[in-house]
């Protein structure tokens, strides 16, 4: 009898060890970070001397994510694209801004630096790159009703993991010629949720996606307001230059002078019929 | 209000197209790579479109102003006439002689042409206005050169990085004058000034 005993109680803990080892204790945490990528190795902080940046309009941009590491290394290529799509609807409508070019993550070699970074933007003929760096951590913890996994049954329909999912993404605009930041904004989110034992992998991964895309979606429009911003700095930054590039130019424009002009013109009209 | 109809159409359809999307615009500007590859109808349609609400506010009031006061003395049928074949005329003149313009918006080249048809037109109907019309003249002229020369006087609504494409208002000048020889052709006295037609547009 104690034998049975024992090999029931054996069983038993083994089970519950089973259980335990299918539960994702801790979290995970997926990072890219630019310094990471363009300056891989530095022991000191980077010296930029003092230059002109040229900046030609039409711009030519890429947006990419900045290659990651850690676990599952970011979000699928995919899922990246489709949210860089959407960063890259939001510039169409500025006039000074090119092609956008929404350039896959598995073109940036991770530590690649701006050597890297210049094969890049010359295979992709662009002059301004947009690096998306991200960091998203998730917490999982289990609440009260999992002690219910125990009926088995429990796992497939009990809420009884939590997860915590806190998503940060940076987009540094860079020119690549001068190796200048322009200007960056952040985007941040965080999602909160819990799923079931069985269902817990699957809900974790849709959120995470998720956060990205309410991180971006925050991002766009600073990013929006951080160009804006730019557009008028570079009017009074001795550091910049703006030229107009061979082949293009624009716009039929009269100007204020003008307006003043037709109405000084309507007004001489208007006094010497007055006088007929 | 009939001379009103044609003014407030165009500033409609410029205002119109000041808020569509870009996919719109993008479809309508003067583009040379696109017409050169069969897109004609932006010959006209890049008249219509601009960088800006600064840039459509400034030319639309100019074209409005211009077109009201060349209504008034030539009727809408020349007006129409005038504006449908200046457009596609600067358009043309743009792709043959400035090669390096790749996009060009606005409806300063039409409003030139007008403006200087309106001032031709009154240079000769009313002696007394000629004092007016030469220093306005010459203010012109002299933005036209700064805007060759050296960027412009500083009164430009255009955004960052685009450039004053003057040439359009030459084009449109030459075309003005040209088109205030052909209404005035003959009978010069034909052209008068209504003052209440003028009250009107000041009263508007």
């Amino acid at each position: 009898m104690r034998t049975v005993i024992a090999t029931l109680i054996a069983g038993l803990v083994l089970t519950l060890a089973g259980c335990a080892s299918w539960f994702p204790q801790t979290g995970a945490k997926q990072a890219g970070s630019i310094v990471d990528y363009l300056y891989p190795d530095a022991k000191e902080a980077p010296q930029l001397k003092p230059s002109v940046t040229t900046l030609r309009p039409p711009v030519r941009v890429g947006i990419a994510f900045v290659p990651g590491g850690g676990w599952g290394a970011g979000l699928p290529e995919a899922d990246k694209t489709k949210l860089l799509e959407g960063v890259k609807a939001a510039f169409a409508k500025y006039g000074f801004i090119g092609n956008i070019e929404v350039i896959p993550t598995q073109y940036l070699r991770p530590k690649g630096g701006f050597e890297n970074l210049d094969q890049v933007a010359r295979m992709f003929n662009v002059e301004v790159m947009a690096l998306l760096s991200y960091d998203q951590v998730q917490f999982n913890d289990s609440n009260a009703l999992s002690i219910l996994y125990w009926t088995v049954i429990g796992a497939y329909i009990i809420h009884g993991d939590q997860y915590d999912i806190q998503t940060m993404v940076d987009a540094s605009v860079f020119d690549v010629r001068s190796r200048k930041l322009l200007f960056r904004a952040p985007g941040t989110s965080q999602i909160k949720g819990s799923a079931s034992l069985v269902g817990f992998s699957e809900n974790a991964r849709a959120a995470r996606l998720e956060g990205y895309n309410k991180a971006v979606t925050e991002l766009t429009p600073r990013l929006q307001a951080e160009l804006d911003g730019f557009k008028e700095r570079i009017k009074t930054d001795a550091s910049y230059k703006v030229e107009n590039k061979p082949g293009y130019s624009g716009g039929g424009d009269l100007g204020w002078l003008s307006v003043l002009v037709v109405f000084v013109l309507s007004a001489a009209v208007y006094w010497a019929r007055r006088r007929v | 209000m009939n001379a009103m109809r044609m003014p407030l159409a165009l500033a409609g359809v410029c205002g119109l197209l000041v808020v569509a999307p870009g996919e719109i615009t993008a479809w309508l500007v003067f583009d040379r790579d696109a017409i050169l590859a069969g897109e004609a109808w932006r010959l006209w349609t890049g008249h219509l479109v601009h960088f800006s609400w600064q840039h459509a506010l400034t030319d639309i009031m100019v074209l409005f102003v211009v077109t009201h006061i060349l209504m008034h003395h030539t009727g809408g049928r020349v007006v129409a006439l005038a504006l449908l074949v200046g457009a596609p005329l600067i358009s043309l003149g743009l792709l043959l002689a400035v090669a390096h313009l790749q996009i060009y918006a606005g409806a300063s080249g039409l409003a030139m042409m007008m403006g200087v048809a309106v001032g031709c037109v009154l240079w000769r109907a009313d002696d007394r206005l000629r004092g007016v019309i030469g220093v306005l003249a010459l203010v012109v002229l002299i933005k036209l050169f700064m805007d060759a020369n050296s960027g412009g006087l500083g009164f430009s609504t255009l955004p960052a990085g685009v450039q004053v494409a003057w040439q359009a208002h030459v084009i449109g000048a030459c075309l003005g004058w040209l088109l205030a020889q052909n209404l005035t052709a003959g009978n010069p006295s034909n052209i008068r000034l209504h003052e209440r037609d003028v009250v009107d547009l000041i009263n508007r």
